[in-house]
């Protein structure tokens, strides 16, 4: 709620990026009604500023993605129906062991301060990307993490990726702004600069040029009047139509909202659901579900509380979900049943929507039956003497639906007996916690368009396994389905592990978030991702 | 001094508003038969009316339970930093008034330059050299208040230490320690008083920005700085949940600052 | 003999702002916790040798004491260091962000003399002194941050003739600076109308009155100067509460500034930002104190000063 230009979000409250699949021809968010008009300026409020965080290749914030994809293009694009279409590659071959990808780049594309892009251009990105003085888990990861064994030159307009076992989402991720391409000449000139951004470093090949940066307030793009190498099928295949794109921060969703409805921005992004009903006709209003891991609970399994399966699942089930997300998003987003958003490509199980349920005497029964019979003065169980209770850690700042989810959540619990302790803490504090291990539950999203997010989060030793798992079983189903190309072969795979959390209720999923976007009818041709973030290649102002 | 805030009727309406505040800090539960904490989905973003004298805010909460309780975490926080700052305000200050004159000369000049800025200034570097949190805040807004408390401990010291009884009770032989305390400290301590009374309205409003500004405690603790904060984005459709509670910052400060005025025209006034 | 005075003033003023310096410097040393950790985060999954790197590049594995007198030279060549956070130098960081809260504290210091001198001249010797000294009472005592929140549901929700937010012309100052004037200008109204009343029974004045100057003249042109002093003093305090409001107010309304900065710094425990806020506020501190100083020789004929060369050139 609070502006911080500084904010380094680990794997914080906010969803991150790990796999974004672009869809360039998605469906379009706005639609003006005036006549088209050439040139001018759209601008576009958003709630945090990714000071400090512009570097592509390491930042894990989701509004640098947003902020950077109109400078930064990829080899390939992903449309809506999860097909890869040809960007700066032409075309491209996968070898029969999975294992090697073989590009044809095109040969017309140039960097905007004039240096070409080719084989070496491409090198010289991913070879950044796993370099660790990058710093990068993100992007590193997207590319393959351990099974990414490298990428040669084999002449200016082909390239190879090699891996040492298959890594099926290797093509979508490439289509991600993470793995997007700096001009070599920024590479090794300015590469301890990248973080820092702004004009003169910040240079992609995109539809747009950053062209002023002022922390904490404005982004200024204007177009590059020689971009002609839009994705395969986008709308608009040359430069962009406006001149200038606005990009304003405004941390305060209310302030966001005004903004919009007093003609001060033309767009806002990540618009709280709260402020929808202050959003009139004249608006055009997009959603978009995010897909990845919904907003959700970890569970530490590996502490005395939730080292027991009953315990957990009387924690899931004690509270009653539904009532709170729609008290606190008012239908403007679902309650979630499982660990994968309905959206993710090709893993979903809507079957679990029938399983979950409330149910408080179910869950007393449960903590009775485990042991956790008596009461102490205030009402909490207790075992042996010791209250069930249970210190909830999260990354500050705590956007505030979230804060009244948790609240929610706290009192509905404190009806079965069961003590949350919420202790919201600034970085360090929740980093020493995180490390430590010394927290029972921690909290949130992780956007990514491919189901393979779930390694990180329940397999051992993955960046994101906040819930300490570490089971063989489930390692070797995600290693299956990272490995698998076949579509419903993988959702079979990712089927088994959303059922078998369901049974074991290691990840408690609250929500799933929405990406929502409105703007002004006075502006037209914006498209989303997949994520349902804005694009701005085609976006024109009208009359 | 003339009008009618210095007058009687402020005066009373003053004393009155600040027992209300204690009282509420005290014995919240004689105002209101609700918890603070609890939920209710059904009844989220109530306006002001029966049941809710100041409406429910987004999980449902009560605005004026959560306002009636806040009462001890604001006042709380007021009173005991403010307590805390006059202690040792007293002892730093008498310390240095009976202290060398080069070793009272740097603290002075210290103090001095302290004393130009406002307290929430100086909490909120006090804070970012703490690190945010609930103690820290308390620990900052009293850190700001002691230059004040300092000052005017030192300044009577040094009256104190030059009348006829003092000299006398050192010509006795008597410890200079047991002096301050016997003799020096109790003079302190009315026009310290004064200062202090007028120093925890201060002191509250300082510890309400830095909660407002996410320094501080954290949701669901119904500290008034917080609840102002809390209902930020609701302003356009649910004033209600800032409004309340900022209404009650400012009268508690008002009536801190009138009581304290007068009572330190009353000290003035025996003086003379 | 003015060059001696000149001499110690500026040996003062720099006495000051070493010690905030070195206050500033031996506080945040004392502060637990690596800053090469908060710095990376948890998912860079740096190694310790990358830790230890980064560690000999910001000068961390020095003893305390070189630390120190590297830190006080990089100050007098005016590098404050690098941010951890945005990682640009903290000289930049201030300077992007100063120019937004010069506008805005020079708007709010012009509302707030405004009301301030509208005030005293009006009330002065009139019944309305009750009211407006309710009004001042009530401008001193509510939290600037609630002040921007109704201001900003009245004027910018409400009736909307001003932006929400951001720093887009002059209409979007105007809330931010009525939110900060309005305690100062409480707090130098009472001083204003207590120092008129105080010249009032000055003799000059009767001599004036005397000479058949009349009430508002007069007010303005002597007992208006006379009055001045005792503000004039509050100045360091004003600075203090025109910076402390614009962290509270950049907050409210959105607004880029040193605040804003001062705030994401401090949450997120950006040392060298911090460091370098609390020096560059002792610099602001010292130098307004020296224009108070000359101010004070010009306003009041009466102070003797050894500066007449200073007056001369007025």
């Amino acid at each position: 709620m609070f502006s911080r230009p500084g904010s380094f979000r680990i794997a914080g409250s906010l969803a991150l990026v790990v796999s974004a699949a672009l869809v360039l021809a998605g469906c379009s968010a706005s639609a003006g009604t005036g006549e088209k008009v050439e040139g001018g300026t759209i601008s576009f409020g958003v709630d945090v500023d990714p000071v400090g965080h512009l570097d592509v290749h390491s930042s894990q914030l989701d509004i640098n993605a947003i902020l950077q994809r109109p400078v930064f293009d990829s080899l390939v694009s992903q449309k809506a129906d999860g097909t890869i279409v040809p960007w700066l590659a032409k075309s491209w071959q996968v070898s029969d062991d999975q294992l090697q990808y073989t590009f044809t780049l095109r040969d017309d594309v140039t960097f905007s301060d004039g240096e070409k892009f080719d084989a070496a251009a491409v090198k010289a990105n991913f070879d950044h990307i796993v370099d660790p003085a990058t710093e990068s888990a993100q992007a590193s990861s997207l590319i393959g993490g351990a099974y990414y064994a490298g990428t040669e030159v084999i002449d200016p307009t082909t390239v190879r990726v090699s891996f040492s076992q298959p890594y099926a989402p290797f093509l979508a991720n490439a289509a991600s702004v993470q793995l997007g391409f700096y001009s070599p000449k920024v590479l090794a000139e300015h590469a301890s600069e990248l973080k820092a951004g702004g004009p003169g470093i910040s240079v992609g090949s995109g539809p747009f040029i950053l062209s002023k940066y002022t922390p904490g307030s404005e982004l200024v793009y204007t177009k590059n009047p020689n971009y002609n190498w839009a994705p395969e099928g986008a709308t608009n295949q040359g430069p962009a139509s406006i001149d200038e794109l606005d990009v304003k921060i405004l941390p305060e969703s209310s302030v966001r909202t005004s903004a919009l409805t007093s003609g001060q921005v033309d767009v806002i992004g990540d618009t709280a659901p709260s402020s929808l009903s202050q959003i009139g006709d004249g608006f055009t209003v997009t959603s978009t579900e995010s897909p990845g891991v919904p907003y959700s609970l970890y569970l530490n399994v590996t502490r005395p509380v939730f080292s027991d399966v009953a315990v957990r699942k009387a924690f899931a089930g004690g509270f009653d979900l539904d009532a709170a997300v729609k008290a606190v998003f008012n239908d403007s987003y679902q309650r979630a049943y499982s660990i994968l958003g309905p959206t993710t490509p090709d893993s979903y199980d809507a079957a679990l929507e029938k399983s979950a349920s409330f149910d408080v005497d179910a869950a007393n029964d449960a903590l009775d039956a485990a042991g956790w019979s008596e009461r102490d003065s205030d009402g909490y169980r207790t075992k042996n003497g010791e209250r069930l209770s249970a210190r909830w850690i999260s990354y500050t700042p705590v956007n505030e639906d979230n804060a009244n989810l948790a609240n929610l959540i706290q009192d509905g619990l404190k009806k079965i007996g069961f003590e949350v302790v919420h202790d919201q803490l600034e970085p360090g504090a929740y980093l020493d916690a995180y490390l430590a291990g010394d927290y029972d539950l921690t909290d949130w999203g992780f956007l990514s368009a491919d189901a393979d997010v779930l390694r990180s989060h329940l397999g051992t030793g993955g960046y994101q396994n906040a819930s300490h798992l570490s089971d063989p079983e489930i390692d070797a189903t995600l290693a299956s389905a990272v490995a698998t190309t076949d579509g419903s072969k993988r959702a079979e795979l990712y089927t088994k592990l959303q059922q078998w959390n369901a049974k074991n209720a290691v990840i408690v999923p609250l929500y799933v978030p929405e990406y929502i976007l409105a703007s002004s009818k006075k502006v037209g041709g914006i498209e989303v991702d997949i994520h349902g973030w804005p694009l701005f290649s085609g976006a024109y102002v009208t009359k | 001094m003339r009008g009618w805030a210095r007058g009687r009727l402020g005066l009373v309406a003053a004393v009155f508003l600040l027992l209300i505040v204690v009282a509420m800090a005290v014995a919240p539960w004689i105002f209101t038969p609700l918890d603070p904490l609890a939920t209710d989905t059904s009844q989220v973003l109530r306006p002001p009316g029966w049941g809710h004298p100041f409406g429910t805010d987004q999980t449902g909460r009560d605005v004026f339970t959560r306002v009636v309780y806040g009462a001890s975490y604001s006042l709380g926080v007021g009173v005991g930093a403010t307590a805390a700052a006059l202690v040792v305000g007293i002892v730093v200050g008498t310390l240095a008034g009976l202290a060398p004159r080069v070793i009272d000369g740097v603290a002075m000049r210290g103090v001095e330059i302290l004393l130009a800025f406002p307290e929430f200034l100086i909490a909120l570097f006090a804070i970012a050299v703490l690190g945010p949190g609930p103690v820290n805040v308390a620990t900052a807004v009293g850190v700001a208040a002691l230059p004040a408390y300092i000052r005017v401990a030192r300044a009577e010291t040094l009256v104190v230490r030059r009348a006829g009884y003092v000299e006398a009770a050192r010509g006795l032989g008597v410890h200079p320690l047991r002096v301050a305390v016997a003799h020096i400290v109790p003079n302190t301590l009315r026009p310290l008083g004064v200062i202090a009374t007028i120093g925890i309205g201060t002191t509250i409003v300082a510890a309400a920005g830095l909660s407002f500004l996410g320094l501080g405690p954290q949701d669901p603790t119904p500290e008034w700085g917080l609840l102002l904060s809390g209902g930020r984005n609701l302003l356009g459709q649910a004033w209600w949940v800032a409004f309340f509670p900022g209404v009650l910052i400012t009268l508690t400060v008002v009536s801190a600052t009138v009581v304290g005025r007068r009572l330190r025209r009353a000290g003035e006034g025996r003086r003379s | 003999m003015i060059v001696r005075r000149i001499l110690e003033r500026v040996a003062g003023m720099v006495v000051v702002v070493w010690g905030a310096a070195t206050a500033a410097f031996l506080v945040l040393k004392l502060v637990p916790g690596d800053p090469v950790d908060v710095m990376l985060g948890v998912s860079a999954q740096a190694s310790p040798e990358l830790k230890q790197s980064i560690r000999a590049e910001l000068g961390l594995d020095q003893p305390l004491i070189v630390q120190y007198l590297s830190y006080l030279a990089r100050l007098v060549r005016g590098d404050f260091g690098t941010s951890y956070q945005l990682r640009l130098p903290v000289t930049d960081v201030i300077g992007q962000q100063l120019g937004y809260t010069l506008q805005l504290a020079a708007a709010s210091l012009a509302i707030a003399l405004v009301i301030a001198l509208v005030g005293a001249v009006l009330v002065h010797g009139r019944a309305s002194r009750g009211i407006f000294s309710v009004l001042e009472l009530l401008a001193i005592s509510s939290p600037p941050f609630w002040i921007g929140l109704v201001l900003l549901s009245i004027f910018a929700f409400g009736l909307g003739w001003f932006p929400v937010a951001g720093a887009d012309g002059i209409q979007s100052l105007v809330l931010p600076a009525v939110t900060i004037a309005l305690p100062v200008a409480g707090i130098l109204g009472q001083v204003l109308r207590t120092g008129l009343e105080d010249a009032e029974e000055q003799p000059f004045v009767t001599t004036a009155r005397a000479r058949g100057a009349g009430s508002a003249r007069l007010v303005l042109r002597h007992t208006l100067r006379h009055a001045a002093i005792p503000a004039l003093t509050l100045a360091g305090y004003i600075v203090g509460s025109l910076l402390g409001g614009a962290v509270v107010v950049e907050s409210v309304f959105a607004r880029p500034g040193l605040g804003r900065v001062a705030l994401a710094a401090i949450t997120n425990r950006d040392l060298p930002v911090v460091m370098g806020i609390i020096v560059f506020t002792a610099i602001v501190f010292v130098l307004v104190n020296l224009v108070v100083d000359l101010a004070y020789r010009a306003v009041d004929p009466r102070i003797e000063t050894p500066t007449t060369a200073i007056r001369g050139a007025r």
